[in-house]
């Protein structure tokens, strides 16, 4: 009986060597790296705008990086526009690593209540243009969301032109916060143009 | 039994009397006979007694305590180890003869042994009674006991160990005797080690490429399981902890057995649970840094005449948080949360786990053989497989809640080992011993997940031979060993054209150990080792091109880096009399081609901002400092202990500090302990005080923030025994941060977002049992 006992645990412990483990590394095979898959990002921001009251003056600028954070540096367009006016505006996130391309901005239309734009112009052009947001989302009160808006130039001031500054669009979610009108901490888009006012 | 050098049995009496009777009986390990005239001191006490022909010392009136004990003999290698009173009150010493083995240094217990650390080399040990009292934290807070252990942290669940400054890729951690591969080149990449099975630690300081391989420039850690039970029997122990500051409950079931006696097997199988929810600092809940750990491992040893042959399993499985307010996706975020006093995302506490977090599944298989030759000495072969699969969760698009980067992992690497080992250690030639060994690992690494790659696909293989003499003769010893080793890596990665290409790099150097030691008195010695070692470039300063969130920085590798080679002087004083212990360990670290990150310009613009940019260079570095350790026993019952650890780290090339340096600290202890206090026993109670400083060398324009000011913490411990039947279950206290300090520490990598944890009181209960005694209990040998 106790031989028996005996080779008995023996085998068994014996065995939990050749158990196989519990995860395997099959099919990842080193030398055969996954083919890239393009994630979904945003490589494409467009912002275009007419003159309310003369909808052929239109503006319309880009910002792209095709390969993402890295390598090539991403080209920028001048936003240029007259000074006096109101522009009927929208903006544009697009993925172009995707085949059509993916309109971004529409997923952010649906996603619209955790989502906020904020347009914010460099201290020189403080008081000479401003953003006035034309969109809300389904939240009570409704709070805007800057697919839409006004670029308005107007200003009661004398100065004189042209005058350069910058533009800094931020896209905010807001993920498990509630949305608020200031700008939250994680930031989807965060870049910048250089803005002339002719 | 023949494969061990030698060890203690130790039984069981069941007298429960105020007085007890000790046996210490003496044996030859090789013929099993009894020694006469061996001397067995109870150093404490000052009892020593001369063994009778049947190889007894007999201790009368002994009250019941630990006692620190020593074997002597001439012509035999001496033995030292404790004892309990009641429990262990009949001991056998197996002592080896000299011209037989080779061992100075024996770690104590049944069971196939590690090959004990050679060199004279500054090392600290943890053994489990020091081990126990913090029985329940990570490994990285284990570890940092150890004067001249620090961590790196990224938030409150992450902890890296760092020795001397350095740590990742340069310190090489050995779990029961395989070398632990895992991503560990990642700064959030924490140890995938069950804590609850490290039942010793020792702590190598400086290079020690000799015997530990590449990669140990900042030293080696050493992490052994409990040993198997030396008498017959099964028996198995059961350990639960509850922390208040996350809510963290831990639990860890042990059962192990030892059977028969010609062809002795013992066995151990053990399982961990770790819950913990979010950590709080003392003005707020920091959000999602909560984890789920769930741990395993099974050990068998075999043991016929002069062979012994142990098979090992482990799996370790976790899910950890990533605290979300740390997870920075554009510059402007980064400066938000920087200038915010407190962390921008607070949620009310909660166990559960949301994005960001890691997924970590690390499993072993070991196996190991060991054969005594009697005339030739000790053979040890050992094979060893490694998984390391590695998840982590990013936050996913914010405008597509069913894109795939919810669903998959941003990076998903799997890394697979396999280390075989052989070493030979020759036995006694006049008053040489030594060994010399070879080992070869295979290693590949598979790199998947939605993000754009962090590190490539690769295969590397490396080869190692060594050999390591020592030479002893009274009061002096010399060493001196060498090793060569050579790593061929080739990576393989798909470019814009989907077309695979891959680049091979070879690396390869020798590493040189020089050393000796000379004792005074008994009571002084001196030591001292001037050893190299050296590291490849590990594959993220290679190949890494990519943001980094958490840092908000852009990093580029280079992929012709060259190995990192260091130079380490240590100069250890040890100073042992009745009521000090003083140990004093200078050193010098000079690392040539050291790999660090340098800014570079360009910023790199992308659609989230405008990312500083980071490119891996080489420099050369000098790391410098002591670490002293002092106690001195006020009385019967009272012990204060002080540590301080002093390091100076500059980047020679450019005349500057260098960066992410741990800053200096010192501790200050105050212990109590009776063997019994009113019903219970072993009872002891401490109070420890530690300082740490500013770190205010630092090169200028490398961060985003200064170092934070210094901060005092306050701990204390109490524990004791209760008596029950033939155990001891064991009660202990805690209370970590008592007075709730807000503070920050420089080598957190989220000091940026948060405070560090505040207070925490933690309660560990560990009941002992005994399923069955085996027949032969009194020896098994």
């Amino acid at each position: 009986m106790k031989l028996f006992i005996k080779h008995t645990i023996i085998a068994f412990l014996g065995s939990l060597i050749f158990i196989p483990s519990c995860k395997k590394d099959e099919g990842k095979d080193a030398t055969n790296p996954t083919t890239i898959n393009a994630q979904e990002q945003i490589t494409t921001v467009i912002i275009k705008g007419y003159d309310q009251n003369n909808p052929s003056n239109t503006f319309f600028v880009k910002w792209e990086d095709l390969d993402g954070a890295g390598g090539a540096i991403p080209t920028i367009d001048s936003l240029k526009v007259d000074s006096g006016l109101i522009y009927l505006s929208s903006i544009l996130l697009i993925d172009k690593t995707q085949t059509p391309w993916d309109t971004i901005s529409n997923e952010v239309e649906t996603e619209k209540n955790v989502h906020q734009f904020f347009y914010t112009l460099s201290q020189t052009l403080n008081g000479k243009a401003k953003f006035d947001i034309l969109d809300y989302d389904n939240n009570t009160p409704a709070l805007p969301v800057g697919l839409s808006f006004q670029l308005n130039t107007h200003s009661g001031t004398q100065y004189s032109l042209p005058l350069s500054g910058s533009l800094k669009v931020v896209l905010s979610h807001y993920d498990g916060i509630p949305k608020t009108t200031t700008p939250s901490p994680e930031s989807d888009v965060d870049i910048t143009f250089p803005v002339v006012l002719k | 039994m023949i494969a061990l050098c030698l060890f203690a049995g130790s039984t069981f009496s069941q007298n429960v009397k105020l007085l007890y009777t000790l046996k210490i009986t003496v044996k030859d390990s090789i013929t099993g006979t009894f020694l006469e005239d061996a001397t067995v001191t109870l150093t404490k006490h000052s009892h020593a007694h001369l063994t009778n022909q049947k190889g007894e010392a007999i201790f009368d009136t002994l009250r019941a305590g630990h006692y620190h004990f020593a074997c002597t003999y001439i012509g035999y290698h001496s033995y030292e180890s404790t004892l309990e009173l009641p429990g262990q009150q009949r001991i056998t010493v197996f002592l080896c003869p000299e011209n037989y083995h080779l061992h100075e240094t024996i770690i104590e217990g049944n069971g196939n042994k590690l090959t004990p650390t050679y060199s004279v080399q500054a090392t600290t040990i943890l053994n489990q009674s020091q081990i126990e009292k913090m029985r329940g934290q990570n490994l990285g807070e284990l570890l940092k006991n150890v004067n001249g252990v620090t961590t790196l942290n990224t938030g409150p669940g992450i902890a890296k160990p760092v020795l001397r400054g350095l740590h990742s890729n340069r310190l090489v951690t050995l779990n029961n005797g395989v070398r632990q591969e895992e991503q560990q080149w990642g700064n959030e990449h924490a140890p995938a080690i069950d804590p609850f099975a490290v039942n010793k630690v020792e702590v190598i300081k400086g290079a020690a490429s000799v015997e530990y391989g590449p990669e140990a420039i900042g030293g080696a850690i050493r992490l052994s399981p409990r040993a198997y039970p030396t008498t017959n029997g099964v028996e198995g122990e059961i350990a639960l902890q509850g922390f208040s500051n996350n809510k963290q409950g831990s639990a860890t079931a042990l059962l192990q057995g030892t059977h028969f006696k010609q062809q002795q097997l013992s066995w151990r199988a053990q399982g961990t649970l770790r819950k913990a929810g979010d950590s709080r600092a003392p003005d707020y809940v920091i959000s999602n840094t909560g984890f789920d750990e769930q741990n395993g491992n099974i050990s068998a040893v075999y043991t016929y005449k002069k062979l012994q042959v142990e098979a090992f399993m482990s799996v370790f499985n976790t899910t950890i948080g990533i605290m979300r307010a740390a997870h920075i996706g554009s510059l402007t975020d980064l400066e938000n949360a920087i200038q915010s006093d407190k962390p921008l995302i607070i949620k009310p506490f909660t166990y559960s786990i949301g994005k960001p977090y890691q997924q970590v599944w690390h499993e072993t298989q070991s196996i190991r053989l060991s054969y005594q030759f009697t005339a030739l000495g000790k053979l040890e072969l050992q094979a060893s497989r490694q998984l390391n699969s590695r998840q982590e969760y990013d936050l996913g698009v914010s405008w597509n809640p069913q894109s795939l980067t919810h669903t998959k992992p941003a990076y998903d690497l799997t890394l697979t080992t396999y280390t075989y080992d052989g070493v030979f250690e020759h036995k006694k030639w006049k008053n040489i011993i030594g060994k010399i060994g070879g080992s070869v690992m295979h290693q590949s690494n598979y790199t998947d997940g939605t993000q754009k790659t962090l590190i490539p696909n690769f295969i590397a293989n490396t080869y190692g031979v060594f050999i390591f003499e020592k030479w002893v003769k009274g009061r002096w010893s010399a060493e001196l060993g060498s090793r060569f080793d050579k790593r061929d890596q080739t990576i393989y990665q798909r470019n814009s054209k989907n077309e695979i290409v891959t680049q091979s790099r070879n690396y390869q150097r020798a590493t040189a150990i020089v050393g000796g030691s000379y004792s005074f008195t008994e009571k002084l010695k001196l030591s001292s080792t001037f050893s190299s070692a050296w590291r490849p470039p590990s594959i993220n300063e290679l190949y890494s091109n990519g943001l980094h969130n958490g840092t908000a920085t852009y990093e580029i590798g280079d992929s012709n880096l060259v190995p990192e080679k260091s130079y380490n002087l240590d100069i250890n004083l040890k100073y042992q009399h009745t009521k000090w212990v003083i140990e004093t360990s200078v050193f010098r670290n000079s690392i040539s081609d050291f790999i660090y990150q340098l800014p570079v310009q360009p910023p790199t613009i992308t659609l989230r901002g405008t990312f500083p940019t980071f490119m891996f260079t080489q420099t050369d570095v000098v790391m410098q400092g002591a670490e002293v350790n002092v106690s001195y026993s006020l009385s019967k019952h009272f012990i204060t202990t002080g540590a301080i650890s002093y390091l100076h780290a500059d980047d020679v090339t450019h005349n500057q500090p260098l960066i992410y340096m741990p800053s200096n600290r010192s501790k200050l202890g105050v212990q109590y302990q009776t063997n019994s206090l009113w019903k219970v026993e072993h009872f002891f109670a401490e109070i420890n005080w530690q300082y740490v400083a500013e770190q205010k060398r630092i090169p200028t324009n490398m961060d985003y923030k200064n170092p934070p000011p210094a901060y005092n913490l306050f701990d204390a411990n109490i524990g004791f025994e209760i008596p029950v039947k033939n155990q001891h279950i064991k009660v202990s206290a805690s209370a970590k941060n008592m007075f709730n300090v807000s503070y920050r520490d420089y080598l957190n990598r989220f000091r940026y977002f948060t405070d560090e944890p505040g207070r925490n009181f933690i309660v560990r209960l560990t009941i002992p049992f005994q399923l069955f005694r085996g027949t032969n209990a009194s020896t098994n040998h």
